[in-house]
């Protein structure tokens, strides 16, 4: 008991000592939120599963009773007629019904035309498609990958160090398949860290692993309070969460997404499940400079989803690619005042 | 167009024990009738390559002659006769079939090759279909698949890998102002 | 340090042979049943009484014995290892089992033959598989009320 008290004062001077610049700093921009400094990555990670878990429920108590909505499907293998649970049943659901080829090689529905996660609940009658990486269109099914593997990039980096090395993720920019690499920034408090290749191969090895965990990803909406109780351990996102909620529909709530054990904020739709991951590799770990949030590490990676095949000399050779800088703006502090005045926090939403 | 539009062999291809241990040519001309009805039939047939390939040329035979002669020819009727078992087919080729190919430059059915089946016994199985049939088609049309994941990345990175070869020598030779030359063209 | 073990350790065997003295009942058995397997007599390889000692508690329901720990001299003892000289753990800022797993990422079915016979000092040939094994009459135990 002594033992553990004089080391976690030890570890709180030198904290201080150190980051004392960067210290007050924050100090002075987060006056009225306590930041309550968890030590561990795992212990945040914890009490966000504990709140996440909380508030799943308590969403759960809303549905007092089952309504059915009807639901038409539209898109091979057969246009039909679906009658489902309202607030309960998922476009999975919906592909469960249909035919295994749906459940299998789905990355997104789309709801009346918009996109939606596979496991998110429908609201209301709908028509409803499927789409898969292999669609003469497929843009908005690339996105969802590209977009889904800087989130799996985050949980990597979460789980990856040791559990004295505090990691606090950043945020990730706009997917960009035509750059070559998704992207995280994070606060990983090693400046003279440079990964060698054994230890990008084990971050590489994650991510590899999740293809046979096969995590869904659980969407949830949440409101602003909730969601800065969250991430309070988390310096950057409690910053960036009452922008994200201004620029809702509501304009105070923040969609949460859940992979395992991992919770992390994002905006759009994720892919179905990590099944459908088939190469993951983490290429490059760079410094950059954001003049709000100070020194950050901006990690890349490349990957390949199941369905599709390539060679493996190919991939190498966009592996090599992967390992340049990524272009993606640097994360920055954008004050949005109203959602009619919302300008995208990091550039604009590429076509690819 | 009298030509036939279609390579007939000139000797019989064997088509071994079509009917059993002991079947000799008149079983193979029975197997083939019964393959030619089935084809004019369905307009679609799934057999033995061997099979098809040989209903191939009795197939496109008997349609060019009906073509040639019509249906007041007593040969061609005969024929038809012989060849088409169930003979409400014959009504159909001369019908149906004739029209359809009135005008064709090319041969009237196509043969595809299907997959071995493994494990098993390693006969090459065949489509054979007449052309212009109301079927979905054997071989699904071309898509385009320039906008998959992996040639998005593809395409770019060949793109990136162009530019920089394009740019390095001029800076092996230390004359920069290439560059702006580069931007021109 | 070594000398403070080995007080602390006389001093915990002082406290275990009061408490046997206090437990076991000295009537009963006139001097304790030594059960010892060298025939040199009573004294351990490195010196000290290290002799087992097996009796009777007070009310006679159990049997104790008391086998001490045999002593061994500072000098014959090697460091615990604490950082995997191969994978170098303390330099890496990744997890340990990570990079364990990276190193055994191509020998995730086992040790080979040569491996094991190395480890054991044996040779290659008592580690060859044994598919007959596999192709056993099984005879699980049957559930029955008795004999």
């Amino acid at each position: 008991m002594f033992v553990r008290s004089v080391h976690n004062c030890c570890r709180v001077c030198l904290k201080n000592s150190a980051r004392s610049n960067a210290f007050s700093y924050f100090i002075k921009r987060l006056l009225n939120t306590k930041v309550a400094r968890k030590l561990t990555n795992e212990e945040a990670r914890h009490k966000r599963n504990e709140i996440f878990n909380e508030e799943r429920a308590r969403q759960l108590t809303f549905i007092t009773r089952i309504e059915k909505i009807q639901v038409e499907h539209k898109g091979p293998p057969e246009d039909c007629t679906l009658i489902m649970n309202k607030g309960l049943s998922t476009p999975f659901n919906c592909a469960m019904h249909i035919g295994e080829l749906l459940m299998n090689r789905s990355v997104l529905a789309l709801v009346n035309g918009k996109p939606w996660d596979m496991h998110r609940p429908l609201v209301e009658d709908c028509e409803l498609k499927f789409l898969h990486m292999k669609d003469e269109n497929p843009i908005l099914s690339n996105q969802a990958f590209w977009r889904s593997c800087s989130f799996i990039l985050g949980y990597i980096l979460e789980t990856a160090f040791k559990n004295e090395h505090y990691v606090e993720l950043c945020s990730f920019p706009v997917p960009n398949v035509t750059s070559g690499s998704f992207v995280y920034d994070a606060d990983l408090k090693l400046p003279d860290w440079s990964p060698s290749a054994m230890e990008l191969n084990c971050l590489s090895r994650v991510g590899q692993s999740l293809r046979y965990s096969d995590f869904k990803f659980e969407r949830l909406d949440i409101d602003v309070s909730v969601a800065l109780k969250m991430f309070e351990d988390n310096q950057f996102k409690s910053e960036q969460i009452p922008q994200i909620a201004v620029k809702s529909e509501t304009g105070s709530t923040v969609t949460v997404y859940r992979m395992g054990d991992h919770i992390d904020i994002s905006r759009g739709p994720l892919m179905g499940s990590t099944g459908m991951l088939s190469r993951f590799n983490v290429t490059a770990v760079h410094k950059i400079e954001s003049p709000q949030y100070g020194p950050l590490s901006r990690v890349q990676g490349i990957a390949i989803p199941m369905s599709l095949s390539l060679h493996y000399w190919t991939y190498e050779f966009l592996m090599k690619r992967a390992t340049k800088l990524n272009q993606a703006p640097i994360p920055t502090v954008f004050q949005a005042k109203s959602r009619s005045e919302t300008v995208d926090n990091q550039g604009e939403e590429k076509a690819n | 167009m009298n030509m036939f539009r279609f390579p007939v062999r000139n000797t019989p291809r064997k088509l071994k024990k079509s009917f059993g241990v002991g079947s000799g040519p008149a079983e193979r001309i029975k197997k083939l009738q019964m393959l030619v009805t089935a084809l004019i039939r369905n307009e679609r047939l799934e057999a033995k390559e061997s099979y098809c390939l040989e209903t191939r040329g009795y197939a496109e035979q008997l349609i060019q002659i009906a073509i040639r002669n019509g249906d007041r020819h007593a040969e061609t009727m005969e024929k038809a006769d012989y060849w088409l078992l169930e003979k409400d087919l014959v009504h159909k080729l001369f019908k149906v079939l004739v029209p359809r190919y009135q005008n064709y430059t090319t041969a009237f059915t196509d043969y595809h090759f299907l997959p071995k089946k493994v494990p098993g016994s390693g006969v090459q199985m065949g489509i054979l279909e007449l052309k212009g049939n109301p079927w979905p088609p054997v071989v699904p049309r071309q898509r385009n698949q320039k906008y998959l994941l992996t040639n998005v990345l593809i395409s770019t990175a060949k793109e990136e890998y162009r530019m920089e070869k394009k740019i390095s020598p001029d800076l092996k030779n230390g004359t920069h102002d290439k560059l702006n030359q580069l931007d021109n063209t | 340090m070594a000398a403070f073990m080995q007080q602390v350790t006389a001093l915990s065997e002082i406290r275990l042979l009061n408490f046997l003295k206090r437990t076991i009942d000295c009537t009963r058995y006139i001097s304790y049943r030594q059960v010892s397997s060298s025939s040199s007599g009573n004294d351990n390889r490195f010196g000290g009484h290290r002799e087992p000692l097996v009796g009777l508690s007070v009310d006679g329901s159990t049997v104790i014995c008391w086998h001490p720990e045999l002593t061994f001299p500072y000098e014959h003892t090697w460091p615990v290892p604490r950082y995997d000289p191969e994978i170098r753990e303390g330099d890496s800022v990744l997890r340990v089992q990570l990079l364990k797993e990276d190193k055994m990422k191509y020998h995730q079915t086992g040790p080979t033959d040569v491996e094991l016979a190395n480890m054991f000092f044996t040779t290659k040939h008592r580690w060859y598989p044994k598919p007959e094994k596999m192709y056993r009459k099984r005879n699980p135990p049957k559930d029955r009320d008795g004999l």
